[in-house]
């Protein structure tokens, strides 16, 4: 696809009805090499130069711009964006909402639901991992359920920042009927703190977690 | 003959209300919420024992 060579008119030369063909395509192929910083920006660009009415092309392009906004900024679509488009809604909004809640156990039930679905469109295995960003949710839940430290008088309150491990354990296995047993658990902690979702270390002596005091979600406001 | 685009007809500048954050602090009121509250309970008060 850069053929472009030096003997060929300038891309802004071209009528933009081409242009947006051109960029979804490039998209969807930075999207299945897994490039989704490339996907995202020339499907914005595609998305920004698709005319305003044709709603199958929109559709078209949110297929694959909404699971690069979940990988690239871990950010959903808003309702008012779906709103046009029921075959989207219907694609993305249970998703959607599991991640927000951090419901893990369901989003694993929403995806398998709609596996056929997702397969067909080469989505699956990038929406597969949202599940990531769902775990986060979880997890940073948990820590927001634990409230804060008793504040010295003068101080800003200060967030509880040791969690026992068992209540993570806990908060994962919610919803589900097999029980996670504690290492299974202690990997995923790890796993979220090596990929930079959760600051802080984990005290296996203990049984804790101990979180960064200042954004121990990072990017989320706490 | 394509004149009309998503840009051109001003949406590009309400680009940003069109993703929003992935978690909601405002929803803690569902089923999902209360349950989890529930077992951190309990959670605690196994630890406490």
């Amino acid at each position: 696809l850069r053929a472009s060579g030096k003997d060929m008119p300038d891309f802004s030369a071209f009528p933009k009805s081409q242009r947006v063909t051109f960029k979804y395509h490039e998209g969807v192929l930075a999207f299945l090499e897994e490039n989704y910083v490339q996907a995202e920006t020339c499907l914005t660009e595609a998305w920004n130069l698709c005319h305003k009415d044709a709603l199958r092309n929109k559709e078209r392009i949110l297929t694959y711009l909404i699971p690069c906004h979940l990988i690239n900024n871990h950010t959903l679509p808003t309702k008012r964006l779906l709103e046009p488009y029921p075959r989207l809604q219907q694609l993305f909004l249970p998703l959607c909402q599991c991640i927000k809640r951090g419901e893990l156990h369901k989003f694993d039930l929403a995806l398998q639901e709609g596996e056929d679905e997702f397969v067909k469109r080469r989505i699956y295995l990038t929406l597969e991992r949202g599940r990531d960003i769902a775990l986060r949710n979880l997890l940073r839940k948990v820590f927001i359920a634990r409230g804060f430290e008793e504040a010295k008088p003068g101080e800003n309150p200060v967030r509880r920042t040791r969690v026992p491990v068992a209540e993570f354990a806990a908060a994962i296995s919610l919803g589900s009927e097999e029980k996670i047993d504690n290492d299974e658990v202690e990997c995923l902690l790890a796993n979220m703190i090596y990929k930079g979702h959760m600051k802080g270390y984990i005290s296996r002596q203990h049984g804790m977690v101990v979180l960064s005091k200042s954004g121990a979600f990072p990017g989320t406001g706490v | 003959d394509q004149e009309e685009t998503e840009a051109g007809a001003g949406a590009g500048g309400a680009t940003q209300h069109l993703w929003e954050e992935s978690w909601d602090d405002d929803d803690t009121s569902d089923d999902f919420s209360t349950q989890l509250r529930e077992e951190l309970k309990k959670v605690e008060a196994a630890r406490k024992r």
